[in-house]
């Protein structure tokens, strides 16, 4: 039978709990603000832990223990040192995260919680371990957590799981935790390393196109702040270059691949590959995946020196593409409201591509 | 009262933040309190060695000592403000103090006027002392009354006139800061420079140079503002003072023309917490920057710029976040009474509300900007990132001013990219949002090409059909028919296709697909076989166009239509001139082929052969070079050069291995060596290839090899195989070979062998082959229906169209028939006379559709299918009594009896030796004689009937013998 969290603290509080007492002496306990999944009314409380399905609460000078099931979510009130570890993680300083949040142990077996700030920070505290690269830490970490019924927790543990996997270059496994991992949305906490896996694993695969189409998702969706930012471009521009030897293959005669039929051999892929390296390159020059393959970046900082920001030389009116500069645009638009887009793509053609029907009658 | 020495230190410390010399003290306070020891007395039971409780101590003394004078002095300052001019320039002095003390710097404002006009000009050192206190929190009045003007001049003239001051410095930074204020930047700039030249460390310095900077950059100084900025830098110790000399330096760099420099800083300007990148100034530049790297082709260097921006409402909401901060420090400062940091604080906040009034102004860019990152990315080929980020845009502002380019964007790169789902959410969002749009007719013509793209037929035909019914005038209509009727075509409604084809060539003269429509004419004739017709549409075609892709296909199609027609020389002439106008095309293989059918035709099997081995050198598929090779063995058997055709097989196998049509090739080889009289290196050729390839079920061709080690072992031994099969397939079964034993079953069951088959089940399915499924469904027929329909349907999903195809069609229509599923019927009988449309299965695939006609009395359509049947000179044989009496009996049900009874009759005067249905047929026409009252007739025919003895084994000649005899 379920009981009521709010009776339960009441009761608690007098010692004369109707839930299972226990004669387990009271530590000093986590404060927290839980949330009575019946009534959804909020009691502060001070947890000691979570084991066999109860949740333990000091009360008096024991504690009592209620099914963990009747409360719907924890607010825990973290140590300082967790804090400023979650501070840091979320700022992206994730040295000083991986150095602080070993603090939150105590407070492991709070994981299974639902809604739960605590499983929130120990799959930081994992994919901390994972940013910094120890894979080994943060394999432990999570295979030491049990999240119960937290599907969401569960999902981001196998997300950061497929990650390692791919990194460790074991790929089949990654797949084989993805396969039925759902698509993430872009407002969704999950989708920066959502896309980095499945782009990993497509590219491990030769399925550059889907490959680029999920790096190139990442790098156009998160801001240029985020952690993962570097790494997002790092494989898009693996990806240029994948396809750019596709091509090349292809022009050496070489068999197609399935994937790719979709792309443009007029596009030089290998050169746009390089120009994405180059962003990264000069963005995050300290970055682990700008150090990873750096770039040349000394024409492209001599074509900047050579340019007069002040005046900027006009584009060539003939190519393709946007044909106003956005400089352009923006003087003109207080003559004329032009539209950008203008010839942004030539006249549709009316060329099915399987015009080449079997001739074989 | 004695005081310690810490006492005396409290002391100090108050006088000093008083600023105030103990020298002052006769001045300021009443002849009683003017010691030491009575601010020490006041200060000792609150005081603490911490600033704070120093603070404490003097907020709370000057609250007493307020309220003391206050309330003593009330009528006097009343007095004094009445007329200031008439009070004594003590009591000046006494209530500039306490307001002063009170931080009541504006009120005091007038009182301290009053004491620098008349004490100003005293040569009296003392005096001067005391005045120049008076000046300078005149000048801070000023600064509080935000009278930056007066300020100004104030802080001027207490330079002039103190110029040994100790507050010299503090006046000099704040005459800076009022300079600064009242936007005289070069004088703010110049008074800084000064101050820089005293001495002081880098942690004092540091500020005044970060104001030096600010000046130059107000002033749009940058080449002067540089040199300062890399100063600034130099000197920073924390990230944020870093991250602030780095944004100011990128910006200068950026107004400065210097874009290399301003790349070389990106990595320090993305700190963990962003402070001073949130400056709108900055972010206004980088925006401009980036603009004019684009302009400049720099599509990276654009890129990085335009991806730091940020967006106004986060840059609105920390500069409000900024301030607020900003307002919290200068209250605890006025608190506290440190004025010299309000100054600055109001210095910064006034800068902060001067960005934000100007961000405020400017439209919200947030849309442009991520317009302008879409673009860049398109301009450097980066599709994937542009299309997302074209999407983004459309999903964060549908209602923005760019929503309908950026949606179009969208779709547009979906498109190319082939990302059809996207394409069509993105292509439907936009016809749906923008009706009126400027690019709602390249969106409704590229969406349906997506269909097609996607061999979506159908939806195409429907949607086309709708968009040219919602936009009868489209602009791109002749595009649209173009598509349509080529959805048409691929959709096989040839008819239509053609229709649609002949719209546009007739309406749309002038468009670039007018020609293109002929051609595509001749090919829906070609398909209909209309080959006279098709070669006047290629001939109207060539005509009109001479180059492109089309043009080659059509002049190779019209050898195919003379192909059709039968004129072979003529066709060989036609593939000749093609072969030297193209040599080098991806048509050349089919030619080769085609005209070496040719020549096999009219007999020249020398050039046919010589054109079928060149395929092998320009083929781009491996099923031109196996079509070819097969077709060479084809030829060397007619020409009877069998051991020429054993070699060309074993080169064959040498050269392609399994990447070919290996069994047919295997198969092939033993036929050759069989011809030669050499049968047991057949067998060996043919088991060697059981053996190996048998557990294969992919190696279709070792059915057929299986059948041929089977025949040819009986020819050469005399008796069936059957002990050496069965062993096969025990040796299988043992060995877990599950394809391999199902084949040998089958080889057994088709020797007639007595072995029962071992039980089949579904997972047998998985290991057969094509042979071996069909096989299965029709062992499985009457046991297990369900077992033997998955089995044939497993036949056409799991292998693709093979030899066996038809025939699975044919079993599938069966069961269904069974099932009087007509529509199912019917679908799978016409794919298997669309598969074979030629061999005896599509044959009985037409018997069998006319079949499930009939049996929907659906006659007239029946009987069209039974004469189809009839057509067919190949298909002479045990079909065509069956459908002269399928057709019959389609009268018969229509009540046309005389007509039936002529088609009966034509079965037993023409087909006698189809027994079946010789006395089918009589004993329709006795009854149908019978019905008209023909009686002498009836007897006639049935005594015919039973005169031919070889109808006595049939169930209708007993029948027959009744019937008469009762007539009789």
């Amino acid at each position: 039978m379920r009981s009521s969290l709010t009776a339960c603290l009441l009761l608690g509080s007098l010692g004369l709990s109707y839930s299972q007492a226990t004669s387990e002496t009271a530590t000093a306990g986590f404060p927290a603000l839980i949330t009575d999944a019946k009534t959804g009314r909020t009691s502060v409380a001070n947890v000691t832990k979570l084991a066999g399905g109860q949740l333990y609460l000091i009360a008096g000078n024991g504690s009592v223990a209620i099914p963990a099931s009747t409360v719907s979510a924890a607010e825990f009130d973290l140590p300082a040192p967790v804090k400023q570890a979650a501070e840091a993680y979320r700022s992206g300083d994730v040295d000083k995260a991986v150095a602080l949040y070993p603090a939150l142990g105590p407070m492991r077996s709070l994981a299974g919680l639902t809604k739960c700030n605590v499983t929130e920070e120990f799959l930081n505290f994992a994919d901390t371990y994972r940013q910094v690269r120890k894979y080994a830490e943060a394999e432990a970490l999570l295979n030491s957590l049990n999240f119960r019924e937290n599907k969401e927790a569960e999902l981001r543990a196998k997300l950061i799981r497929a990650f390692i996997f791919c990194d460790n270059n074991q790929v089949d496994k990654a797949e084989a935790l993805m396969k039925d991992f759902p698509q993430t949305k872009p407002d969704d906490f999950n989708f920066p390393l959502d896309r980095i896996v499945r782009t990993r694993i497509y590219l491990a695969k030769g399925k550059y196109h889907e490959a680029a189409l999920e790096a190139g998702e990442a790098v156009a969706v998160t801001r240029i702040e985020a952690p993962i930012y570097p790494e997002s471009l790092y494989l898009a521009a693996a990806c240029y270059e994948k396809m750019g030897e596709v091509l090349a293959n292809r022009k050496a005669g070489m068999d197609r691949a399935e994937s790719d039929k979709i792309m443009d051999d007029t596009v030089d892929y290998a050169a746009v590959g390089e120009a994405v390296r180059q962003e990264l390159c000069l963005l995050f020059s300290k970055n682990y995946w700008a150090k990873k393959e750096p770039a040349n970046v000394d024409q492209l900082l001599a074509a900047a020196a050579s340019i007069t920001l002040k005046t900027g030389k006009k584009r060539d009116p003939e190519t393709t593409g946007p044909t106003q500069s956005p400089e352009d645009a923006t003087q003109s638009g207080k003559k004329e409201e032009k539209p950008v887009w203008e010839n942004f793509l030539n006249r549709p053609e009316a060329k099915p591509e399987n015009e080449d029907i079997d001739s074989k009658l | 009262m004695r005081t310690s020495r810490n006492d005396h230190f409290i002391v100090e410390k108050i006088l000093k933040l008083f600023s105030l010399n103990a020298i002052d003290l006769d001045h300021f306070f009443p002849v009683p309190l003017q010691t030491k020891h009575f601010i020490g007395a006041i200060a000792l039971p609150l005081g603490k060695h911490t600033l704070a409780f120093f603070r404490c101590v003097r907020q709370a003394t000057i609250c007493g000592l307020l309220l003391f004078f206050l309330i003593a002095d009330l009528s006097a300052q009343e007095q004094a403000q009445a007329d200031l001019a008439q009070l004594p320039t003590g009591e000046l002095e006494k209530q500039a103090v306490f307001m002063v003390g009170g931080q009541k710097y504006v009120e005091a404002i007038s009182l301290l006027t009053e004491l620098v006009n008349r004490l100003g000009e005293s040569k009296d050192a003392q005096m001067q002392s005391k005045v120049e206190g008076f000046r300078y929190f005149l000048s801070l009045g000023h600064v509080f009354n935000s009278d930056w003007e007066a300020a100004a001049t104030a802080f001027e003239n207490f330079l002039k006139s103190h110029p040994k001051s100790n507050r010299y410095r503090k006046a000099l930074e704040f005459y800076g800061d009022t300079l600064s204020q009242t936007k005289r930047h070069a004088e703010a700039a110049e008074q800084y420079k000064k101050l820089l030249e005293l001495k002081m460390t880098d942690l004092e310095s540091l500020p005044i140079w970060e104001k030096l900077a600010s000046c130059y950059m107000r002033d749009q100084k940058w080449s002067e503002a540089v040199p300062v900025l890399l100063t600034m830098l130099q000197k920073s110790r924390t990230e944020a003072q870093r991250e602030q000399a780095v944004v100011w330096l990128a910006q200068s760099y950026i107004e400065s023309n210097q874009g290399n420099k301003v790349i070389e800083l990106l990595p320090d300007m993305l700190t963990k917490a962003p402070k001073a990148r949130l400056s709108i100034d900055f972010n206004l530049a980088l925006l401009n920057g980036g603009d004019k790297m684009f302009a400049a082709k720099q599509d990276v260097l654009a890129l990085l710029f335009y991806n730091l921006v940020l967006p106004p409402a986060r840059l609105l909401e920390a500069s409000q976040k900024l301030e607020a901060d900003l307002v919290r420090q200068r209250n605890q400062f006025i608190k506290t009474g440190q004025v010299e940091f309000v100054v600055d604080i109001n210095r910064r906040i006034q800068d902060l509300q001067e960005e934000r009034g100007l961000l405020e102004q400017t439209p919200d860019f947030s849309e442009e900007l991520l317009m302008r990152i879409a673009q860049t990315y398109f301009s450097s080929n980066r599709y994937y990132e542009a299309f997302w980020t074209f999407w983004k845009i459309y999903q964060d502002y549908p209602n923005g001013k760019l929503a309908e380019d950026s949606c179009y964007g969208a779709f547009a790169l979906a498109a190319q990219l082939e990302q059809d789902a996207k394409a069509k959410e993105t292509g439907l969002k936009y016809m749906g949002s923008f009706p009126e749009g400027k690019h709602w007719e390249d969106v409704s013509l590229q969406l349906g090409q997506v269909f097609v793209r996607n061999k979506e037929y159908t939806t195409a035909i429907e949607y086309y059909t709708e968009i040219l019914k919602a936009k009868p005038e489209h602009t791109y209509k002749d595009q649209i028919l173009y598509m349509l009727g080529f959805s048409q075509f691929q959709d096989a409604r040839l008819a239509d296709s053609r229709q649609t084809f002949q719209t546009l060539s007739r309406d749309f003269p002038d468009s670039d697909k007018a020609s293109p429509a002929l051609y595509w004419v001749g090919m829906t004739y070609l398909f209909q076989d209309k080959y006279q017709d098709g070669l006047d549409a290629f001939n109207r075609f060539t005509e009109r166009s001479t180059d492109g892709k089309l043009y080659e296909d059509a002049s190779f199609r019209k050898s195919v239509c003379l192909y059709g027609l039968e004129n072979y020389p003529l066709a060989a002439e036609k593939l000749e001139e093609f072969l030297r106008e193209f040599p080098l095309d991806t048509l050349t293989p089919e030619a080769h082929t085609l005209l070496a059918d040719c020549y096999g035709a009219i007999g020249d099997l020398e050039k046919a052969l010589d054109h079928y081995k060149q395929v092998e050198d320009c083929a781009v598929k491996q099923s031109q070079i196996d079509y070819a090779a097969l077709q060479v063995g084809r030829v060397y058997e007619q020409l009877e050069q069998f051991k020429e055709m054993e070699d060309w097989f074993g080169r064959y196998l040498e050269k392609y291995g399994i990447t070919g049509d290996y069994t047919q090739a295997i198969y092939r080889k033993g036929f050759a060596q069989q011809a030669q009289g050499r049968s047991k290196e057949a067998l060996d050729t043919y088991w060697l290839a059981i053996e190996k390839y048998g557990n294969d079920p992919k190696a279709m061709g070792i059915d057929i090899i299986i059948d041929a080690y089977c025949e040819e072992f009986r020819a050469l031994n005399g008796s069936h195989p059957l002990d050496v099969v069965r062993s096969a397939a025990l040796t299988a079964t043992q060995q877990k070979e599950r394809t391999r034993a199902l084949r040998c079953e089958r080889a057994l069951a088709q020797m007639n062998a007595p072995d029962a088959p071992s039980a089949l089940t579904p997972a047998d399915i998985d290991a057969a082959s094509p042979a071996v499924l069909l096989w299965m469904a029709q062992v499985a027929a009457k046991t297990d229906p369900s077992l033997a329909e998955s089995a044939a349907r497993a036949a056409i999903d799991r292998f693709g169209p093979t030899q066996w195809t038809g025939e699975a069609f044919l079993r599938l229509g069966d069961f269904a028939y069974e099932r009087r599923d007509w529509k199912q019927a019917e679908s799978a009988f016409n794919k298997a006379i669309r598969n074979s449309p030629v061999n005896p299965i599509a044959a009985r695939a037409t018997i069998r559709l006319g079949d499930a006609q009939f049996a929907q009395a659906r006659y007239e359509e029946a009987i069209k299918r039974y004469e189809e049947v009839l057509q067919v000179k190949e298909w002479k044989g045990e079909l065509w009594p069956e459908a002269l009496y399928m057709v019959a009996e389609s009268l018969k049900s229509q009540g046309k009896e005389k007509e039936a009874y002529a088609y009966y009759q034509r079965i037993y005067v023409l087909y006698p030796h189809y027994k079946d249905w010789t006395a089918k047929a009589y004993l329709r026409c006795a009854e149908i004689s019978e019905k008209l009252g023909l009686k002498d007739d009836a007897m006639r025919t049935l005594g015919e009937m039973l005169a031919n003895q070889s109808l006595r084994s049939t169930s209708e000649y007993v029948s027959a013998e009744k019937r008469l005899k009762e007539l009789q």
